[in-house]
């Protein structure tokens, strides 16, 4: 499968791959700089909302306050005579506010600073936007925002809302002037990060022909050109990390720039707060000197606004009389108390330099999740050029070199699909609206449900139709399919809608995967099938290693529609990919027999066949649908962590398992028993489902899908070999097809029904209770394989000696 | 039949118009209670048609009351305080139907603690025809608002010993101290050979209090006490130097350094909403809860603080209304105690 060649070889069509290998570095150095200026850039604009956000929270929460007093001292919304003036004197705090209203809960505005606003209604957003909140509502509109709090009466009834309208005109500069640096940034890190990525690959191949070409001279061995791309994928993935630390250095200080005055702008805001509570105690006759309590509320203050590093109360004289926090380098924002002919002292208040390093130390766990996966795509690539280049020795029609090339449609392909993982059921979730009931948790669970459904169901007759119109073709299709699935994903309206869209996205992962099988088969001879699975399975991997997170980080910054529409240009490119096939890719294809019914229910009827799937294959796929697919996604979210999050708990899962299965592999070549690997590795994949009832945070999820991908990785390999073994019988009178058909179908039952118990369970006992519950039962089916497992090796030894 | 159908359709509008009647029975004449009550019909729009009945702190009026609602039959009885309530609706285990009214909805309002006075066998439901609304925050609330004045580790307590509602309050507080780590120091006023409370020795005991080591003196809402705050408790206390805090306005309004005092009106308009939940939605009585306030206003009397020397912390001047100020300050959110 892997090209052999001799260094010598290697040596002297050096200059042949070059331009391919500078394209793979240049390619993969861009991937990461231009991910580092995505990810920074987004997360500056979410710095910069979050800022103007808190900044109005203040004012609103004055005006919320006042006019909640009046409703306790019995004052009705409408005639409360000092409401005016209160947000005639809130509105002075910031300017970018355009208007400070209270309208009833029919939508009515009662108080307006906007004058002719008073007797309109609002528009129907801001109304179901304060009807959906419990107490805080934002909403963002072309050019202006909504800071919302809900007014309740002395027991509890909603009587209205309070809204600050402000404009985003300046956020949008900043976001401009950000835009504009991080462009520089981009693209002089950009080329500077591709010359240099040039200039390494360049390096290595010489390096290496001088050293290798000299010795494989002298004594004439042969070489291997796997260190060979080790060499050159550490050296790539080197100028990757430094393409993304200068642009992350290059952008730190740009976000300093830009930042800090939105920074300071919120902490005048904050300022004034404090000082009018000052000015309020000091109008009662109490000296500043006096004030009880002080340190303690600039303190409460701080914790509610972590952007501030510093807060201090100076008297006329300019000393500080209290004061919290550390001293900061800048100079901070003073604000005076009371009025200009009667000053009564100043707040100052400074800006953390913490709280910039805390935002972009987060940027830098995405940037982690970068490097992972062009990590692995450099090496995805590097395999394809070694496999396919007949400069470096590889013959284009050869079987490997076929595989290779399949390999770039299909890991495309299964990518756009991983891509989706993280998202997927938030965005079911947001399409079924507001309306939260029981069966909502269940209802979140369908469109995944059918998407495996189609796939499992599917495979059989598209097995067969593939093979009638060509693997290429098929493939073709079956990713044209996944494109329009995806693309109406993106723009689906309602949930309906949606699932039917993701139905066609299962069929054409269906094709993809029963055409990419298909070729496997077709260019591998049966000695070469399982390391030609293993390519394929590789892929798939891998997709689902880099798929995940990346996805989560898209749907966090432009939203699930973007990340769908982001999948279907992948999948676009997979279309296109598959013209790397070449067109007799369909040639020889050993027709495979089709599963039927008669065969289904004979190997029912085998007790051994019904032992591993009931109480192995099928466990094994519900934990990984309802953890992976569901629960993950949804409880992280709910836990208020980013769908980057739950994409990086999945890239756990994919990761740990990529690295088990190897030594699943030696182990049982060192004779360890498949049944234990299958009993084992499932009781352990269930372990972690329970952490979720301990601890509470999203470290438990993480810890879950670690031990998730261990079991699985322990035994999904074994449970097949398993199969082959204690059904020997089966397979010499019928041969493989309908048992491992049967088994397939099967397990992938049990894979489409898993989110929906997962929905079920969580409907009744919440989210932990759902991970417990289900891990409960496939550690219980694991034990009870164990048990069984132990007792059949008995009856087998029993028969073996009669 | 189609007349029949014309006639009811005719009929219709005017039977929603009819407004509803209420019988309104009231301790001590109208209060601000009875303003929020009517007021808050006339905001939402609900006719209504109220007969007021004092009985003028005699309670051995009400029984004729009785008679004439039970003539009268309005679609509602409103009480003030738990002395009128339990004389028209009985105590909840006890309800006689012949001595009280059981068959009319009654929404009770300003009864200090509804299931120790046994008009209500739990807070969630009445388990009869009636409903209302308390005036005291809970006790959790109360002490919580005076650790953040200024932190205690023990509270000193006067209490009349013949009265239960006392009673159970030094049980709460007690029970209240072991979850929050403070201890209760309480004693008894001195009784008379009848066993009713005198006012005999109440700077003596404040200073046992203030000896033992309270740090402030609580007043729950007890009525001997009440009669005897303005005069003698709460000057007491202050001769000790011990800070009061009020449980209720009459109390804040005996001259106590703080309280977390529900404002009457408010407490009317809540009880109209309940009584609205009866007359216009159609629920039943003993399915709305009993419930108090969610907002009270706490009340500083800075002039007292002064005096002590136990001046507000800093974040109480956003949401206390100050009393007795030098300067008199725009009106005063309320605290959102934490239920």
């Amino acid at each position: 499968m892997h090209a052999n060649r001799s260094p010598t070889e290697i040596a002297e069509s050096a200059a042949a791959p070059l331009a391919r290998l500078f394209a793979v570095a240049v390619l993969v150095v861009l991937f990461g700089v231009g991910m580092s200026a995505f990810l920074n850039y987004f997360k500056f604009q979410s710095a910069v909302e979050s800022a103007a956000r808190s900044r109005m929270a203040v004012p609103a929460s004055a005006v919320r306050e006042g006019v909640q007093a009046s409703l306790a001292l019995g004052l009705p919304l409408a005639s409360a005579a000092a409401v005016p003036d209160l947000l005639a004197r809130e509105r002075q705090a910031d300017a970018a506010i355009q208007a400070i209203s209270i309208f009833d809960t029919a939508g009515r505005v009662r108080f307006s600073t906007d004058a002719r606003a008073v007797g309109t209604t609002v528009p129907a957003t801001w109304l179901a936007a304060a009807g959906d909140a419990r107490e805080v509502w934002h909403l963002v509109a072309a050019g202006f925002a909504v800071q919302g709090l809900r007014l309740r009466n002395s027991f509890d009834v909603p009587q209205g809302s309070v809204a600050v309208s402000y404009t985003t005109a300046d956020q949008q500069q900043a976001l401009q002037r950000m835009r504009a640096a991080l462009l520089r940034i981009a693209l002089v890190g950009g080329a500077g990060s591709a010359l240099l990525a040039m200039l390494a690959v360049w390096g290595v191949l010489r390096t290496w022909s001088a050293r290798h070409g000299a010795r494989a001279r002298d004594d004439g061995t042969q070489g291997h050109s796997a260190p060979l791309q080790a060499r050159l994928a550490g050296a790539i993935l080197l100028v990757a990390v430094l393409g993304l630390g200068g642009v992350s250095w290059a952008t730190q200080r740009a976000f300093d720039a830009n930042l800090q005055p939105e920074l300071a702008r919120k902490a005048a805001v904050v300022a004034r707060s404090v000082g009018e509570l000052v000015g309020t105690a000091i109008h009662y006759g109490i000296q500043m000197p006096e004030l009880v309590g002080v340190e303690a509320h600039l303190a409460d203050v701080r914790r509610q606004h972590p952007e501030l590093a510093r807060l201090a109360i100076l008297d006329t004289r300019g000393v500080p009389r209290f004061a919290v926090g550390e001293h900061t380098l800048e100079a901070g924002v003073r604000v005076p108390i009371g009025d200009a002919a009667h000053p009564l002292g100043s707040v100052e208040v400074g800006v953390s330099a913490a709280y910039l390093r805390s935002i972009l130390f987060e940027v830098l766990l995405d940037l982690a999740v970068v490097f992972v996966v062009a990590a692995f795509l450099t090496r995805e690539l590097l395999q394809f050029i070694t496999a396919t280049d007949p400069r470096l020795g590889a013959a284009p029609a050869s079987g490997g070199a076929v595989l290779a090339r399949m390999r770039v449609p299909l890991f495309l392909f299964m990518l756009a699909e991983e891509l989706t993982r993280a998202f997927v059921p938030g965005f079911a979730r947001a399409l079924l609206g507001a309306s939260v009931n029981v069966s909502t948790d269940v209802a979140v669970g369908v469109p995944i449900t059918v998407f495996m459904l189609v796939v499992a169901l599917g495979q059989a007759p598209l097995a067969s139709w593939s093979e009638r119109v060509g693997l290429r073709r098929a493939m073709q299709w079956g990713a044209l399919v996944g494109v329009v699935g995806l693309a109406g994903a993106a723009l689906a309206q309602g949930f309906h809608a949606f699932i039917a869209w993701r139905a066609l996205c299962g069929l054409g992962y269906a094709t993809v995967f029963v055409a990419a099988q298909g070729v496997v088969i077709a260019h591998t001879t049966q000695a070469e099938r399982t390391r030609g699975f293993a390519l394929f399975v590789g892929a798939i991997m891998v997709a689902a290693v880099c798929g995940p997170p990346l996805g989560g980080i898209l749907a966090d910054h432009v939203g699930a529609r973007a990340g769908f529409a982001v999948a279907a240009a992948v999948a676009l490119a997979a279309v296109l990919a598959v013209r790397l096939l070449p067109r007799d890719a369909s040639g020889a294809v050993i027709a495979s027999p089709r599963l039927s019914w008669r065969d289904v229910v004979r190997v029912l009827g085998e007790r051994r066949f019904l032992h591993i799937t009931v109480l192995a294959a099928v466990p094994a796929k519900l934990i990984l649908a309802s953890f992976c697919f569901y629960l993950v996604p949804i409880y992280v979210v709910s836990l208020g962590a980013p769908t980057a999050a739950a994409g990086r708990a999945l890239m756990v899962y994919a990761a740990v398992l990529v690295l088990v299965l190897p030594w699943a592999a030696h182990l049982a070549e060192r004779g360890v028993s498949q049944a234990l690997l299958v009993g084992g590795g499932l009781c352990v994949s269930a372990l972690g489902g329970f952490g979720l009832l301990l601890w509470s945070g999203v470290a438990p999820v993480f810890l879950a899908m670690a031990l998730l991908g261990l079991g699985q990785g322990l035994s999904i390999a074994a449970q097949s070999s398993l199969l082959s073994l204690a059904c020997a019988e089966e397979i010499r009178e019928h041969g493989s097809a309908a048992l491992f058909g049967a088994y397939r179908l099967i397990e992938r039952l049990g894979n489409a029904s898993g989110p929906l118990l997962a929905g079920g369970l969580v409907a009744s006992f919440g989210h932990a209770g759902a991970f417990a519950l289900i891990a409960a039962l496939v550690l219980a089916c694991g034990l009870l394989f164990l048990l069984l497992a132990g007792a059949m090796r008995g009856t087998q030894v029993v028969a073996v000696r009669a | 039949m189609v007349v029949l159908i014309c006639l009811v359709a005719w009929l219709s509008p005017a039977l929603a118009a009819r407004p509803f009647r209420i019988y309104a029975v009231t301790y001590r004449g109208a209060t601000e209670v009875e303003r929020g009550f009517a007021d808050y019909f006339a905001e939402r729009g609900i006719p209504v048609e109220i007969t007021y009945r004092d009985i003028a702190l005699d309670t051995a009026r009400l029984p004729a009351l009785v008679e004439e609602i039970r003539r009268v039959r309005p679609d509602l009885v409103y009480t003030w305080g738990s002395g009128v309530t339990l004389g028209i609706v009985g105590p909840w285990d006890q309800a006689d139907p012949a001595r009280y009214i059981t068959d009319i909805p009654v929404v009770f309002s300003l009864v200090a603690a509804p299931v120790n006075a046994r008009i209500v066998p739990s807070m969630q439901s009445s388990r009869r025809n009636v409903t209302g609304v308390s005036h005291v925050a809970s006790l959790a609330a109360q002490m919580k608002v005076m650790s953040a004045y200024k932190a205690f580790r023990c509270v000193g307590l006067l209490y009349s010993p013949n009265e239960p509602n006392a009673l159970a309050v030094l049980d709460d507080l007690r029970a209240e101290g072991r979850r929050r780590g403070f201890t209760v120091q309480a004693r008894a006023f001195a009784t008379d050979a009848a066993g009713k409370p005198t006012p005999d020795g109440v700077p003596g005991l404040i200073g046992e209090l203030r000896r033992a080591g309270a740090e402030w003196l609580y007043l729950p809402p007890d009525s001997f006490l009440s009669t005897q705050a303005k005069g003698l408790v709460v000057p007491a206390a202050q001769q000790a130097g011990l800070p009061a805090f009020a449980s209720t306005e009459p109390l804040m309004a005996a001259g106590a350094l703080a309280g977390l005092v529900s404002r009457y009106y408010t407490v009317g308009q809540f009880a109209g909403y309940k009584a609205e939940q009866i007359l216009v939605n159609k629920q039943s009585p003993s399915r709305i809860p009993v419930e108090t306030l969610t907002r009270f206003s706490l009340q500083i009397r800075l002039t007292v603080a002064r005096r002590l020397g136990l001046l507000p912390p800093l974040a109480m001047f956003n949401y206390a209304e100050m009393l007795d100020a030098d300067f008199s300050a725009p009106a005063k959110p309320a605290v959102e105690p934490t239920r």
